[in-house]
């Protein structure tokens, strides 16, 4: 665990309830970059992250600091969005036709369209969005969480090697889609 | 290091999770293999670009606003799950006694008050209740008669004096009965 978040942790349960704030602020970007890359919609990554800051909270008092609590975060993001997207699905709100596009048919786009700036923000957001899901949870908590890969490993309940090889599927596939972003 | 670990070790490469003596290694190895070396500058270019454009926008106002609705959350919960603080001082009040027993005289004569009435005796218990009724007014009746009698041997009465107005008042006497009795 990181030495400053064992420290606000331990501050958290010594009474000093205002530290959960720097608590969300640690973990917030890298919280909804993972929520909304599961989700596709930044409304739903807002409520989802809301969601496990408040069971964050409730832990928090009884936390064994044996393990990031960003991987105990990331499961909790990661099944209230396998939730949402399960009653979506059930409640008629998302069907199967309406799922985002398989990667290679991203590839017809406008040649005219400008790919400076948010463009190409967009372009590399529809990429990791067409990642298959291991291999964006990983680079998304590799490259937006700034977790360390011994850290993923710990999250997902995997080995390091196999973070490794979902990342590295993740990069060759994230060039080959944005190769002509030059 | 051969092709395979160089792939394998490649992303704990690209973001600096590797150790110096790894690093040897590795530079050592794709300056030996063409293939790696131009896997290994692609990908290095790929991360590079990536790190340069921004992840899901999330604006800072948005951002505390979430914060704001956490601790919005915590806070109800927190009122919610809190523990039913006990009065103090009640029972210990000196004026709790006397209003309890106010309290209790009050109840009493209200609850007495909207009391269903007793039930009308029947029967046998209906005549008793009736002779009673009227041996009282009887006896009523026999001391005011016996009242009368007292004043009258007091002050006797002048026949010539009050046989006039005697007959007239029983003539409108009769009048009144045969009214309220027609037939």
């Amino acid at each position: 665990m990181p030495a400053g978040e064992a420290e606000l942790i331990r501050r958290f349960q010594s009474g000093e309830r205002e530290v959960f704030d720097e608590l969300m602020i640690r973990f917030q970007e890298k919280a909804l970059a993972l929520a909304y890359y599961r989700t596709g919609h930044r409304e739903d990554a807002l409520d989802i992250v809301q969601e496990a800051f408040v069971r964050m909270y409730a832990v928090l008092p009884k936390w064994k600091p044996r393990a990031s609590l960003f991987t105990w975060l990331y499961r909790v993001i990661v099944n209230l969005a396998f939730d949402r997207a399960r009653k979506q699905v059930r409640s008629g709100e998302v069907s199967l036709e309406r799922l985002p596009p398989p990667a290679d048919h991203r590839r017809a786009r406008d040649p005219r369209v400008s790919l400076e700036g948010k463009e190409t923000g967009k372009r590399i957001r529809e990429a990791v969005s067409a990642l298959p899901e291991g291999q964006r949870d990983v680079f998304v908590l590799r490259h937006y969480g700034g977790l360390k890969l011994k850290e993923i490993a710990a999250a997902r309940g995997c080995t390091v090697g196999a973070v490794k090889a979902n990342l590295f599927q993740a990069l060759g596939k994230l060039r080959r889609e944005l190769e002509d972003l030059k | 290091m051969n092709c395979k670990k160089f792939q394998r070790e490649l992303p704990a490469y690209l973001y600096g999770e590797i150790s110096e003596k790894e690093r040897e290694s590795f530079g050592g190895h794709a300056e030996t293999c063409p293939a790696c070396r131009r896997l290994l500058e692609e990908l290095e270019e790929t991360v590079s670009r990536l790190a340069d454009a921004p992840g899901p926008e999330f604006p800072p106002g948005e951002l505390t606003a979430l914060r704001g609705r956490v601790r919005e959350r915590v806070r109800r919960a927190a009122r919610g799950f809190e523990p039913v603080r006990r009065r103090p001082g009640v029972l210990s009040h000196p004026l709790f006694l006397p209003g309890a027993l106010a309290a209790a005289l009050v109840l009493l004569v209200v609850f007495r008050q909207a009391a269903p009435p007793p039930p009308e005796p029947t029967g046998a218990a209906a005549l008793a209740v009736f002779s009673e009724k009227v041996e009282a007014e009887f006896q009523e009746f026999a001391e005011i008669w016996d009242e009368i009698e007292e004043i009258e041997a007091l002050f006797p009465p002048d026949p010539a004096a009050g046989a006039e107005a005697d007959n007239r008042i029983r003539e409108l006497a009769g009048q009144a009965i045969r009214g309220s009795h027609p037939g």
